[in-house]
Parts: structure tokens; C-alpha cells; sequence
């Protein structure tokens, strides 16, 4: 690098504290504006198309993030390419209807039931992982994926799934009773210049009540999951997956036991596509077996490719992308220089396509590879050194000298 | 007993369109070890090119399908071309990723340009019964799709047994360092075997569409692609042959087992699935392919 | 008893008898070196020995037990770690992660104490610790946090000696150490490996072609022809050997 970064930060020095807590401070900032600015009201208007920015969208892009980062755990960590990520998803939207509008359980009770369920689903999914490889576990998964519409649709499962008209659930998440966000939205709604972006000063009404807390709710949700797999990684199982993906003969040789690791993984990662389904549905209201075929499967390894294959941020940035590209695309009926009829149709699936396409190219490591070398530019971050254990020589002298050597070489 | 028959042709006509199918796998699988997640689009995408020129154009109908063999060959040439050679053949995740950005991006087009309502594509055989056996009507459909199969099967066995680019894709399957190194182009070798898979599914895509009973839309192949894989991987997917007892295998299990089993009409893909992973999981070569040797 | 005893190992592949009637111990504390021509079968014999192959004769004793029962993936938690020809890395990860995870089978954080971050702390950061003063002594903790991908192949050799060391393993098995090290290299690798065997407490079994380098520090030489040992004894007696002269220069035209 020819210059080095304006910003170096060791980790563990208050400085680098600092900027760690601006950082959550600035993520806590959008939160907040997210909840409360253009509730379900908003739109940006470009080229007369209006493209709506709504907290209801970012409620189940959040449910996709959850989905994704299961896929970060399983494909990106574990090198298991698994295109059946869709079916857990499913199971858990299902799942979680049907407890919450036949059972009148609450939403995050559900939880109780679908992670475990799915874990031990995933679990057994990764069992055919252990014998099949690469290209052809993803044709065995993407045929997993492809069955469950027709699993719902099955007549003997219909008192459960409510068949081809989708199981409907009622129940909404309401805020307690000691939360003002009426009296928060009118605060904001009082600030000056952006003010107007905070509602109509006028409140909030239930549902959009509803919809905020459930925003909240659900990206605690998130944060915690985030939370658990960035604590994973970091650890020794994480590292023995990480070890499975790059090499797994050395893997095995160094203790790794390959068939558990492998199938914890699918479990975790199918798990979290379950919480990501109940998101979605305690959001949309509705589970319908046309939501949940293969082609949402595509669509999670889309959010998983463009995000950043093997990163965490790389899921929220896949989430948001497959939750909104295809949305803004059906709603641009005007582009310049575009004929209006070709504007019709699945254009978000053209985009999505075309995305993956040109950043197998331009960008494999997605779009978070580009975001990490544009910051590089700027920050450093220098890990902390463990103390050594003895302040004794090295084993030999001679090493010393020859680390001097490939140290300059390794600088560079 | 009747009932049973008319199962059985149906299962050989849809085999049919699955041996095809998956004999264009095959062809792209032999020279590459990679499987086309966009094989059923590609497939889609011509059929729906003969349908234009059929229905808008004017084009005599058999004539349509020769073109839009022609049309889609020379689209798939293209689309290795650029998007698929750049890549190490070797190294299966990147391409993978392409096949499925393929997969959307072909799909949307086609849904863009023709939109999702199902269109009736013109008969490619004449209509009505050959025959009565058993009491169940044996149609002409029938016998000309399977007739189709053996044609195609045997136009490519002569294709690559015959001719000197058949020679040189026999060589690159078997051992692509070997072939650069005795001067075969390796490239213009693996796009040739994309585009006659695509060629062929065109027509797999035609023959299937033509008939009362189906129509064609965007959607029509994205099913049809796991029991195409199904096939491929059953009769080996590196076997042309194999292709074949593994569609017309696949398309009797979807219309007799499956009733007789009593699993609903729906579960059939599941079936499908399941032969699939049992395939991949205890005999990976299938019936009729070479079996991989590792050297540890 | 010695610390690994291999009697009469026989190895068949199909109708190539790779290793036959092979017998020797390794002391512990030793530095064994096994050599021999190319196809003498001192790569099988590594790898009967990493449980990678199962001789169809013979009995392989490791600490008075018997090894051919261990299956491959718990060859670490019996105490044997060895390295690989062609470096088996784990490149995505950075140099002092692939060295922590060579601990693995000595730790205990499981999926869920990881991800609940339960009590694990303590744990890993001595895993930490470990790793670093490991990397210092191997002269490599200026490159810890680097990703191991387009390290100097010096360097990831080193680190994956690094990798075994954490394991703290009885018998540290070194295949070909010396391939693709420059003669420099090579002197400072002997003195690497026997100051690790010191420092550490190993004993080091050593498939090695660099006649330099084997002889110059193994205590205890077998020499291996056509899966037979021809020869064992010190380096010394060893080189002296007719038999061996023969098997690595063939017998002067009469």
C-alpha cells in the first residue's frame, strides 16, 4: 500500500473503543430513523417513479438477513453450498402460523419450538453432506428446497397449512402499554429541518404502532443472532468450520471431526432460516406455499453472493438487496430512454441475475470485499498482541535473523 | 389394466422430454464435470424462439424448431463465449454462481418479453391414436417423442463418434490437459458442446410444448430441470445412454409409481429428489457412467 | 518399550505389495529419519502410520497401545501430528487462527458455549497466548495476523510446524520438510527441528530425501527399497551400508 491509513486503531486501546462506539452509535442513529421517518407514508420519487421506503419492507428484509446468515454460516464458513436454505424458511413461517393463529401462542414463543425443529431438520440435511460434494450437494439441496410447496399443498397436511390459500395469522405484535412512541414521533416530528420526515404530527395510529414495535422486536432478534454467529466464529468451532472449508483432509488429521462439524453446521444455519421465516411472516401476516420455492432459495444465495460470501455484514447487505431490488424494479414504470413495456414484468430478477453475473467478474468477494478495501483507504485496525509467554530467546538465533528477512519481504 | 397402459405412455412421453434434457446435461457435463442450472432456461428460451417464429413470423412450424435450434446454439456459443471460459474449468463455485445468475436473468427476460400467461404452441406431430393396445390409446405423440430421443441420440452418437470435433469434445472429457497439450483448442471445443446442449434442449422444450394438453410459459422448465437432473445423474451423467433409460426411468416413476404408491400427484418431484440423492449418495456414477477413481 | 513399534507391517494394493515384513521401533525423545528410492513405500508407512491406510499385516504399537484401532480423525488426540508435502494450510484463515485450531483436540468450547460465549474466555485466550509465544519461537509473530494466503512458502512451512506444535504432540511426523527450501534453508530448518525437539519434548519421525539434512540429524536411520528395510542404524553405519549404496547407486558395471 503506498500510503497508510489516516486512521490506525489498535483493538483493546480506548481510542479504538471510541470508534467502535461511534460506529454502534451511527447503526442505533438509522435504526431509530428507520422506525419512526416516513411510517408507511414515505416514498422517494425518481423519475416519477415512486419507490417506497417503508418500515414494513425493512421488517422482511430483515427477515432475509436472518436466512442469509444462517447460509453465511454453512456456505460461507463451512464451505457447504447448500441452495436449500428456502426450505427452512418455509418451515418456519409455517411453523409459526400455525402456533400463533391456531394456538394463540405468542410470536417469540414460537421460537422455542421452530429453532430446535429445524436444527435437527438441517441436521439431517447434512447427513447426504457428508458423502455428497460441491455441485451435486447443491442440485440434492436445491430439489429439497424445491418440494416443500408441494409438501404444503398436501391434502393431508391441510388443517395445518390452510393449502393454496395460505395460513393467515391475526395475532400483530403489540408495544406495552409504557412505551410512548406517540410521544416519541411527536418529538421528532418537532426537530427542526427534519422534522417533517418524522410522520404528520399527528401520532401514531395502532397499527402503525404495531408496525414499529415490531420493527424493533424483530432486529433485536437480528442483533442477537448476529450476535451468537459473530461469537462463533471467533471460537474454537469456528475455526475447526472454517478449517473444514479450506481444507478438510488437514482438518480431519488435526481432530476435526468432519461428519460434526458439518452437520452442526447445517443445523445452526438451518435454524436461523427458521427464526428468519417466523420474522417474515409476523411481518407479512400471511405463510403461502408460492412464497417459499426453490426460486427463494436462489434468491437467498443471490443476498449471499452480492453480500460478501463468508462475511457478517455481507448478509445485511444481500438482505437488503434481494428485498428491495426486486421490489424498487417492479415499481420503476419510468426509466429514461427505457420503452414502458419492457419495464413490465420480472425486472427485479433480471437485475438480481444480471448482479450475480457481473460480480463473479468484477467484485467475487461482494459488495462488502469492495466496501472493506475503499475503508482500508482510511482505517486500520491492528490487532491486539497476546503477551508472550517468556521473554526467552527464540528456539534459535538464526530464526530471528531469517524473520528479519521475511518480515521486510512480508511488509511490503 | 387399461388405466395402467395409458400410465405407462405417459411415462415415456414425459421421460421423453427428460432424457433430452438430460442429454444436454450430459453433453455439458462431459466436457466439464459442471452441470447447467441454466440448462432448463437456455431450453425454455428456445422453445419460446420457435414459438415466435411460428406464430408471428410465419415459419413452418418444423422449420421454426430448426432455426430456434440453430438461434439458441448460437446464443449458448456466446454465453460460454464470455461468461464461461474466463473462469478456471476447474474451480466449480464461480461458474456455479454464473449458471444461477443465468437462471434468474434468462427467466426474467423471457418473462419480460413474453410475459407469464401460457401460450398454445402448434403441434409438431399429428394428432390423435396410432393405435389401441390393451384398450389404452397409444398416441402419435407418444411414439414421436420417443422416436424424437432416438433420433437425437443417434444424430449425437454420430456427432461425436464420426466427426473430428466430436473426437476433439471426446478428448477434452477425458482428459482436457492431455488435449491442450496435442493441440486441441480446448475452448472452441467446450463451447461447441454448449451449444449443441442447448440445440437440444430447445427441441426437448418444442417437443414437450407440443401438445393440447400443455402450453408454453416462462415457467414451464423449472421443474422439469430437477427431473432432468434426476435422469442425468440416474443413467450416469457422463452417459448418453444413461440419459436415456434415465429419463424414460424417471418419467415412469413419476406416472406409475407414484400413484401406485399412493403418494399424491404432487409428491412426484419429491420423488425425483429422492432418486437423486439415493443415486449421489450410494452410486454416484449411476447406472452407465465411469465411475471417478481418487488417488489418495 | 519404545514409543512407536512397527512389527511387521505388511501393505497390499491390490497385487503391489507396497511395504512388506517391515520392522522397526522409534525411541522416544528420537529424531528418526526414514529414507529411501522413490516408490520405496516411505510415504505408505506415513500414512499407516496417520491411520490414512490399514496394513494388511502386522501390529503398530504407540505408547504400548495398539494404533491400527484409532481411526484417522483421532490420530491428534492419541498425540501424533504430522505435516504434508504440499502444505495443507488453511489459507482464509489468518497464521495464529490456523495455529489455534491445531489445539483442537486439547480445548473444549463446543457450538453452543461458543455462540452463548460461556465461560470459554479464559480458554481461548490462553489458545491465544500459547499460539503467539509458539509463533515467536519459530521466529513468526511479526506475520500472526496476516492471512496465510500469500505467505513465502518458508513461512507457511513454518507455520505449519507451529500448527503441530500446539497440539503438543508425542510423535511430530515431518514429510519432507526440505522440499523447496534453498540450502540455507534447509541448514536452518535442521536447526529448527532439533531445537524444537528439545525445547518441545518430541520425537520426530522424518521422510525426508535430503541426505544432508537427514543425516545430519537423526539419531536413527531406516532405510527402506521396494518396501523392505535394507538397513538401520545410525546415520554413520548407515551410509556406510553396501546394501544401501546399492538400492540409491546401483552396483558398478563389472
Amino acid at each position: 500500500m503506498a500510503t497508510a491509513p489516516r486512521f490506525q486503531f489498535t483493538e483493546g486501546t480506548p481510542q479504538y473503543r471510541t470508534y467502535k462506539l461511534i460506529g454502534y452509535g451511527i447503526l442505533l442513529l438509522l435504526v431509530l430513523v428507520v422506525a419512526f421517518a416516513y411510517n408507511d407514508t414515505g416514498s422517494i420519487t425518481l423519475f416519477d417513479n415512486d419507490y417506497k421506503v417503508s418500515i414494513t419492507r425493512v421488517t422482511k428484509a430483515i427477515s432475509f438477513i436472518i436466512a442469509i446468515l444462517g447460509l453465511q454460516v454453512v456456505a460461507g464458513f463451512t464451505g457447504q453450498l447448500s441452495l436449500g436454505q428456502g426450505f427452512f424458511f418455509g418451515v418456519g413461517a409455517y411453523l409459526s402460523a400455525w402456533l400463533v393463529s391456531d394456538h394463540n401462542w405468542p410470536w417469540l414463543l414460537t421460537l422455542v419450538v421452530i429453532i430446535p425443529t429445524c436444527f435437527i431438520f438441517g441436521m439431517a440435511f447434512g447427513i447426504p453432506a457428508l458423502r455428497i460434494k460441491g455441485l451435486y450437494l447443491a442440485l440434492v439441496t436445491l430439489g429439497l428446497a424445491a418440494i416443500l410447496p408441494s409438501l404444503i399443498l398436501l391434502d393431508k397436511l391441510e388443517p395445518y397449512t390452510a393449502g393454496a390459500a395460505g395460513k393467515q395469522t391475526d395475532s400483530d405484535l403489540v408495544p406495552p402499554g409504557w412505551l410512548p412512541l406517540d410521544g416519541i414521533v411527536d418529538a421528532l416530528h418537532k426537530l427542526p429541518l427534519v422534522g417533517s420526515y418524522f410522520g404528520d404530527g399527528d401520532g401514531l395510529s395502532s397499527r402503525e404502532e404495531q408496525r414499529v414495535w415490531t420493527f424493533f422486536i424483530m432486529t433485536i432478534v437480528a442483533v442477537v443472532c448476529f450476535k451468537m454467529v459473530g461469537n462463533l466464529i471467533k471460537s474454537r468451532p469456528g475455526r475447526a468450520i472454517r478449517a473444514v472449508r479450506d481444507n478438510e483432509t488437514s482438518a480431519a488429521v488435526n481432530g476435526i471431526g468432519l461428519a460434526y462439524h458439518k452437520t452442526m453446521s447445517f443445523g445452526v444455519a438451518s435454524a436461523l432460516g427458521g427464526v428468519g421465516g417466523m420474522v417474515y411472516v409476523a411481518e407479512l401476516g400471511i405463510a403461502s406455499p408460492g412464497d417459499f420455492t426453490q426460486l427463494l432459495s436462489i434468491l437467498f444465495i443471490v443476498g449471499l453472493v452480492v453480500g460478501g460470501v463468508g462475511t457478517l455484514s455481507g448478509a445485511v447487505i444481500g438482505g437488503l438487496v434481494i428485498a428491495f431490488v426486486p421490489d424498487w424494479a417492479s415499481s420503476t414504470q419510468n426509466f429514461p430512454g427505457v420503452p414502458e413495456r419492457w419495464l413490465q414484468g420480472p425486472t427485479g430478477g433480471l437485475i438480481l441475475g444480471l448482479m450475480l453475473i457481473v460480480l463473479t467478474f468484477v467484485l467475487p468477494g461482494g459488495i462488502v470485499a469492495g466496501v472493506r478495501r475503499l475503508r482500508a483507504r482510511f482505517v486500520r485496525v491492528n490487532p491486539a498482541r497476546p503477551p508472550l509467554l517468556t521473554t526467552g530467546d527464540p528456539t534459535t538465533n538464526a530464526l530471528a535473523d531469517s524473520a528479519t528477512v521475511d518480515a521486510a519481504s512480508v511488509n511490503d | 389394466m387399461e388405466l395402467f397402459i395409458n400410465r405407462i405412455f405417459d411415462g415415456l412421453s414425459n421421460g421423453a422430454t427428460y432424457a433430452l434434457i438430460a442429454m444436454a446435461l450430459v453433453m455439458i457435463f462431459k466436457a466439464t464435470t459442471l452441470i447447467n442450472f441454466a440448462q432448463g432456461e437456455f431450453a425454455m428460451f428456445g422453445g419460446f424462439i420457435a414459438y415466435v417464429l411460428a406464430t408471428e413470423r410465419g415459419v413452418p412450424m418444423w422449420g421454426a424448431v430448426v432455426l430456434a435450434m440453430v438461434i439458441s446454439a448460437l446464443l449458448a456459443a456466446g454465453i460460454e463465449r464470455t461468461l464461461i471460459r474466463p473462469f478456471d474449468p476447474a474451480d466449480h463455485l464461480p461458474l456455479v454462481i454464473i449458471t444461477l445468475g443465468l437462471f434468474l436473468a434468462i427467466n426474467a427476460v423471457a418473462g419480460i418479453v413474453w410475459r407469464f400467461d401460457p401460450r398454445a404452441f402448434p403441434e409438431l406431430f399429428p394428432s390423435g391414436n396410432a393405435a389401441s393396445i390393451g384398450g389404452a390409446n397409444l398416441s402419435w405423440y407418444t411414439i414421436f417423442t420417443l422416436l424424437t430421443v432416438l433420433v437425437v441420440a443417434g444424430a449425437l452418437t454420430l456427432l461425436l463418434n464420426k466427426t473430428k470435433i466430436g473426437l476433439a469434445f471426446r478428448a477434452v472429457s477425458s482428459n482436457l490437459e492431455s488435449s491442450e497439450l496435442v493441440g486441441i483448442k480446448v475452448g472452441p471445443t467446450l463451447q461447441f458442446g454448449w451449444a449443441i446442449a442447448a440445440a437440444v434442449g430447445t427441441l426437448a422444450v418444442a417437443v414437450f410444448v407440443a401438445t393440447p394438453v400443455r402450453q408454453i410459459e416462462p415457467n414451464v422448465m423449472i421443474t422439469g430441470l430437477i427431473f432432468a437432473v434426476s435422469a442425468a445423474a440416474l443413467g450416469g451423467l457422463d452417459s448418453l445412454g444413461g440419459a436415456i433409460v434415465g429419463g424414460l426411468a424417471i418419467g415412469l416413476v413419476q406416472s406409475i409409481v407414484v400413484p401406485y404408491v399412493g403418494v399424491p400427484s404432487e409428491l412426484s418431484l419429491l420423488a425425483a429428489v429422492v432418486v437423486l440423492m439415493l443415486v449421489l449418495l450410494f452410486k454416484p456414477s449411476g447406472l452407465f457412467g465411469t465411475p471417478a477413481v481418487e488417488r489418495v | 518399550m519404545a514409543l512407536l513399534e512397527v512389527n511387521d507391517i505388511e501393505v497390499r494394493f491390490g497385487g503391489i505389495v507396497a511395504l512388506s515384513g517391515l520392522t522397526f521401533d522409534i525411541e522416544e525423545g528420537q529424531i528418526c529419519g526414514l529414507i529411501g528410492p522413490n516408490g520405496a513405500g516411505k510415504t505408505t508407512m506415513f500414512n499407516v502410520i496417520s491411520r490414512i491406510y490399514d496394513p494388511t499385516h502386522g501390529t503398530l504399537n504407540f505408547s504400548g497401545r495398539n494404533l491400527l484401532k484409532t481411526p484417522p480423525h483421532q490420530i491428534a488426540k492419541a498425540g501424533i501430528f504430522r505435516t504434508f508435502q504440499n502444505l495443507a494450510l488453511w489459507p482464509r484463515m489468518s497464521v495464529i487462527e490456523n495455529v489455534m485450531a491445531g489445539a483442537h483436540v486439547r480445548s473444549k468450547e463446543n457450538f453452543g458455549t461458543a455462540m452463548l460465549n460461556i465461560g470459554r474466555k479464559k480458554e481461548e485466550k490462553q489458545l491465544a497466548t500459547e499460539a503467539f509465544s509458539i509463533l515467536h519461537d519459530l521466529g513468526l509473530e511479526h506475520v500472526a495476523f496476516n492471512q496465510c494466503a500469500g505467505l513465502p512458502y518458508g513461512t507457511l512451512k513454518r507455520i505449519e510446524l507451529a500448527r503441530c506444535l500446539i497440539g503438543r504432540p508425542k510423535l511430530l511426523m515431518l514429510d519432507e520438510p526440505a522440499t523447496g527450501l534453498t540450502h540455507s534453508e534447509v541448514d536452518l530448518l535442521s536447526e529448527v527441528i532439533t531445537g524444537i525437539r528439545d525445547r518441545y519434548d518430541l520425537t520426530i519421525l522424518l521422510v525426508e530425501h535430503h541426505m544432508g539434512l537427514v543425516m545430519g540429524i537423526s539419531e536413527n536411520v531406516v532405510v527402506l527399497d521396494f518396501g523392505r528395510k535394507i538397513a538401520e542404524g545410525l546415520p554413520v553405519e548407515v551410509q556406510e551400508n553396501p546394501a544401501v549404496v546399492e538400492a540409491y547407486l546401483g552396483v558398478p558395471a563389472s
